[in-house]
């Protein structure tokens, strides 16, 4: 198991954990993203996708969860990521789901990457972490 | 001459203060929006070297802006915005139309 912590913030509520991506150039780059158990798979602003080394991009149709007609097209690719903190911990790299979308919220999200982790926030103490099987 | 990067290459250690300036800027977000708006910054030792609407401006913004001396720095990047009420996102469940649908 890979222990990674989060961190974890009161007003507003939310965590956050470290994704670290290959660059085109070769170069990996720490990209901060809030865990948000309500999205699909993971949530780039579109200007990313013109620095990081993705694979099979496609168009596709996104919506805001429960908000109908909040529609937005997005590149969804696939990708290599590792999770760190800043303790040093860090997963090996897997592949995950990512999207591209005219945002600049970055969200960490199920596919490839939440469905493989145990997930363990704990508000009052403000900490938490994400744990992954090797 | 300074220099600027943007990530490490595999052999390097990640550098002592890329998550210190994550914190930084996370503390500082609602001054750091107050003072250039929403989008990308580029932060160094607690220092906003860019900032712009897209990674690409932001860091034109910083090459302009980089500390004196004859390193190479790799600052962090980040987005600076207001906190969001909506953030989950998913695939469309928009039923598509289909033929059978354009015969009625």
């Amino acid at each position: 198991m890979t222990r990674v912590s989060l961190v974890v913030h009161p007003d507003p509520g939310h965590a956050e954990t470290f994704l670290r991506f290959r660059q085109k150039n070769g170069t990996r780059v720490h990209v901060k993203a809030v865990i948000d158990t309500g999205s699909h798979a993971t949530l780039l602003p579109a200007t990313w996708e013109h620095e990081l080394d993705i694979r099979n991009p496609r168009r596709v149709t996104l919506e805001r969860a429960g908000v109908p007609g909040l529609e937005f097209e997005a590149t969804e690719a696939t990708i290599m990521v590792r999770v760190e903190d800043k303790e040093g911990n860090s997963t090996a790299p897997f592949e995950i789901t990512i999207w591209f979308a005219g945002t600049i919220e970055t969200l960490t999200g199920f596919d490839g990457l939440l469905n493989r982790a145990i997930l363990h926030l704990d508000m009052p103490n403000l900490s938490g972490y994400l744990e992954f099987p090797d | 001459m300074t220099t600027m990067r943007l990530g490490q290459w595999d052999d390097e250690p990640t550098p002592p203060h890329t998550f210190p300036d994550f914190a930084w800027i996370s503390e500082n977000q609602q001054e750091l929006v107050a003072q250039y708006g929403e989008g990308f910054v580029l932060v160094y030792e607690k220092q906003v070297l860019g900032f712009g609407a897209t990674l690409q401006e932001a860091m034109a913004n910083a090459e302009r802006n980089l500390p004196p001396g004859d390193g190479e720095i790799i600052p962090v990047v980040d987005t600076i915005h207001r906190p969001y009420a909506i953030s989950s996102v998913r695939r469309s469940t928009r039923i598509p139309l289909d033929s059978s649908t354009n015969a009625e």
